[in-house]
């Protein structure tokens, strides 16, 4: 057992040091760290505690991070294996569960933490800039290797269930949207003291696993390192709950292994062709749309249920609200409202986010790439077909949204900066699509992790650019007599963003899928 | 019966003074070679000679770096839409979606050639008759066997009735009777009119299947041309095969005495009463055939010994492992 594991290890960190995009990662993640401490020194002239501010922002992008990293490069330990039918070779091989789920899990695992460890010394320059001590350090980095644990972990357990990746990626990210949104709703439940049919007793479970999920909280846990200097712990119950847990889920899925180590099954559609003349139908006259839509994003049945799955969490807030309000007028109020809507929008970008990271990424593990770029159609129609497609999966969340903003825009959205809101958000959804997409053309599943994090570092650059155009473009207007000037700015914006940062995005990834065409 | 073609006519395949280079990897070094419409040629090397870096090229996947590459007289480089229009692609590691259905998978890539519902019902139909895969139209792809997903792929580069077929290795990793099958239906094929470029590894079956071949090795091109030129090879001519039904003890003496024959030796691994006769190239082997009737000895088949593809395909190769 201990030389089969020890050789997948082996084989799994070999592959990962050899490939050049790692150490470009790591090389690109310090290189962001000295800019940034270089950005908090500047602002240490300016402003108080520059070092925590610094500090803060770190920890805060490494737990979103982490969050990424766990519905993307650690959700594909095991399913990667299925997707490609070598999980019953390595069984052939005599690799047990454990080894196969170790050696997998593990490498993957170091891999993380190498990043982690990457920011030790930068994160320690800023203690020289004020406002942090080397202690509260020590404790966020193992409050944050506890939350890897916990979510690598969470991740491997979806990825030994699930028959493939995507599924696995769906499952982790429910459980950890779930997570976050157990801490306010069990909170929000626990004060309804005034519905006569919650018991107290239900009451108090409501609180007390409020407290529970407060305890393993990793941004509760951070928020008391970063408030806390005198006689700060290390460890927290955060730390020993999560790595427990971590161990929990790390036994479950060795135990778990061979209940759930069948192939993926490929009859989503059903068998009959009756049945398959209703689901799937004649190909349509855009048939990369119809391929990616029923093969790739599930199709009209998964529609439908999304449609069901939207409309039900928006019954849920408005059944909450009437349990809340007995008398209310109004269905949802603002507060809930915008709960409602961020909730929506996070489910929204998730799913558009992760059929970013596959629609091409499935293409080249299925050796698709050549017979597709045979096709008489020009390789960025191709691309426009598989983004309709997708487009058309994502329409039940795009119009639980819509229908959120026309309920209750007011309460949703700054009508006073709806230009700025609208630049915004367009800005960094379609960086952080078009950087997945191209991504995932280079790395194996590191892709949505990637570009979360390189938008997230390039945003702040491109926001104020777009800040100083529209300001600009808004002069000009009123300068010139020229009325909607802000909106005039938006347009700016969105074709200087195009031109700038998109379309070499754009060609890029039309480059790569043709370079991968031919191999 | 190999067909016959107008030596005049626009080749197939032309392929002239082709170069490429990968990462300081000489992989082809200016080959040429044509094939002329309607049959089938094969193209044989060892493992990295190249075939896959030329069948990429030829199939507008690939711009060489240097050389010109026509198909049907359009250009790879300037008209690859229209080359694309006429070749269908089997590559060696062939994709199949596998939650389609064989006729949902026909029916996406007949859609993607443009083909309107009504025709497309017609070509699917053709061409899974054609593949023998009527019976199997509604099993999913994953369901089927590597021999039967090998057919479908095939039945896929038909939909479009391209006239050139370009299969990299399609026999490889099939049973005996799969590749028997497959080697039919490329025959039935070539009858309809349809030039077929196969790449492969079974020699025995090229032979018998090709008008015409082309060798390569280590980026370079050592015998292209018809099929019969290669093997009826001019140090073979005066050899010739004799197999006779039970050959008395003495049989090797007595033949080696007649006029004309210069050497008898058995095969080492002949059919028993198989004899390897070298003649004199002066001599008639009519002559020598009469004077082996006249010994009474009971012959089976007397004839010219052809050497076989796979000695010629060793005999134009190098040896040793390629990098």
């Amino acid at each position: 057992m201990i030389s089969g594991t020890q050789t997948l290890f082996n084989w799994s960190l070999r592959s990962d040091s050899r490939s050049i995009y790692p150490h470009i990662v790591r090389a690109g993640f310090a290189g962001f760290m000295l800019l940034a401490v270089m950005g908090a020194w500047g602002q240490s002239l300016t402003g108080m505690a520059p070092g925590l501010s610094f500090f803060r922002w770190i920890c805060n992008l490494n737990v979103l991070l982490i969050a990424v990293a766990g519905i993307s490069y650690f959700v594909s330990a095991v399913t990667e294996e299925k997707d490609s039918g070598t999980l019953a070779l390595l069984r052939l091989a005599g690799a047990s569960p454990l080894s196969i789920v170790l050696s997998k899990s593990t490498s993957r695992l170091i891999s993380a933490l190498m990043l982690l460890l990457i920011q030790l010394p930068f994160t320690f320059l800023a203690i020289t800039l004020g406002g942090v001590t080397w202690q509260q350090i020590i404790a966020a980095y193992l409050a944050l290797a506890a939350w890897l644990c916990v979510v690598a972990n969470m991740a491997l357990f979806c990825s030994v269930r699930c028959s493939t990746s995507g599924r696995a990626a769906a499952l982790a990210t429910a459980v950890l949207l779930l997570f976050f949104a157990s801490g306010p709703l069990l909170l929000e439940f626990s004060k309804l003291s005034s519905v006569s049919w919650l018991s107290p007793r239900a009451l108090n479970a409501c609180r007390h696993l409020h407290d529970e999920q407060q305890l393993m909280n990793v941004t509760t846990r951070l928020d008391e390192i970063f408030l806390t200097t005198a006689s700060l712990k290390f460890v927290a119950a955060q730390f020993w709950r999560s790595t427990a847990l971590g161990g929990l889920l790390f036994l479950c899925s060795v135990l778990l292994f061979n209940c759930y180590s069948e192939p993926a099954d490929d009859n989503t559609h059903g068998t009959s062709a009756a049945v398959r003349r209703y689901t799937i139908g004649r190909c349509w006259k855009l048939p990369v749309v119809w391929k990616d839509f029923l093969f790739f994003t599930g199709g009209k049945s998964f529609l439908i249920l999304k449609v069901f799955a939207y409309a039900a969490l928006i019954a849920g807030f408005v059944w909450f609200h009437q349990l809340e309000n007995p008398n209310a007028t109004q269905w949802l109020s603002p507060d809930l409202t915008r709960v409602a809507f961020g909730i929506v929008s996070l489910l929204f970008t998730v799913e558009m986010l992760l059929y970013a990271s596959n629609s091409l990424f499935l293409e080249v593990r299925q050796s698709a790439v050549a017979s597709l770029k045979m096709l008489p159609i020009p390789t960025p129609l191709l691309l426009l077909q598989k983004t309709a497609a997708c487009a058309v999966a994502l329409s039940p969340g795009l119009l639980a949204v819509l229908f959120l903003c026309c309920y209750d825009g007011a309460a949703i959205l700054d009508i006073e900066d709806l230009p700025g809101t609208i630049v915004g958000w367009i800005i960094v959804m379609t960086l952080l699509t078009h950087l997945t997409i191209l991504l995932s053309l280079y790395t194996r599943w590191a892709a949505l992790p990637l570009a979360v994090f390189i938008t997230m570092i390039s945003f702040p650059c491109i926001g104020g650019a777009a800040v100083g155009l529209t300001e600009i473009t808004r002069s000009a207007a009123a300068l010139n007599g020229i009325p909607w000037g802000v909106w005039l700015g938006v347009i700016v914006n969105l074709l200087w963003m195009w031109l700038f940062v998109l379309l070499p995005i754009e060609i890029e990834i039309v480059n790569r899928w043709n370079r991968l065409s031919q191999q | 019966m190999p067909p016959t073609y107008d030596a005049n006519a626009v080749p197939a395949i032309s392929v002239s003074e082709l170069t490429h280079a990968f990462k300081g990897h000489q992989a082809l070094n200016q080959i040429s070679f044509a094939v002329m419409p309607q049959t089938i040629h094969g193209f044989v090397g060892p493992n990295g000679a190249g075939k896959t870096t030329t069948l990429k090229a030829i199939c507008t996947l690939l711009k060489p770096n240097f050389g010109e590459v026509s198909v049907f007289g359009h250009s790879v480089r300037s008209e690859a839409t229209a080359v694309r229009e006429r070749i269908g692609f089997m590559p060696d590691h062939f994709s199949m979606y596998r939650q389609m259905t064989v006729f949902e998978y026909l029916d996406f890539f007949a859609a993607a050639y443009g083909l309107n519902l009504a025709s497309r019902d017609q070509v699917i139909n053709d061409v899974l008759t054609l593949t023998d895969m009527d019976g199997r139209r509604n099993d999913l792809i994953s369901g089927l066997s590597r021999g039967m997903q090998q057919r479908v792929s095939l039945a896929r580069v038909l939909v479009h009735d391209p006239d050139l077929l370009l299969l990299d290795e399609p026999a490889s990793g099939l049973d005996p009777r799969a590749r028997i099958e497959l080697m039919d239906i490329l025959r039935e094929l070539r009858r309809m009119g349809k030039t077929i470029f196969i790449s492969s590894h079974i020699l025995t079956e090229l032979a018998e299947l090709c008008d015409s071949v082309t060798i390569i090795d280590r980026g370079h091109v050592k015998f292209s041309g018809p099929m019969d030129a290669l093997l009826d090879d001019h140090q073979e001519t005066s050899r010739f095969s004799l197999r006779l039904a039970q050959p008395p003890e003495n049989v090797t003496e007595l033949l080696r005495q007649l006029n004309g024959i210069v050497s008898v030796e058995v095969p080492e691994y002949g059919s028993a009463g198989e004899f390897d006769l070298e003649l004199d190239p002066a001599t008639d082997s009519n002559i020598v055939l009469s004077s082996i009737i006249g010994l009474g000895l009971p012959i089976i088949s007397f004839g010219q010994r052809r050497k076989q593809l796979n000695q010629a395909f060793m005999d134009l190769t190098t040896r040793g492992v390629r990098s």
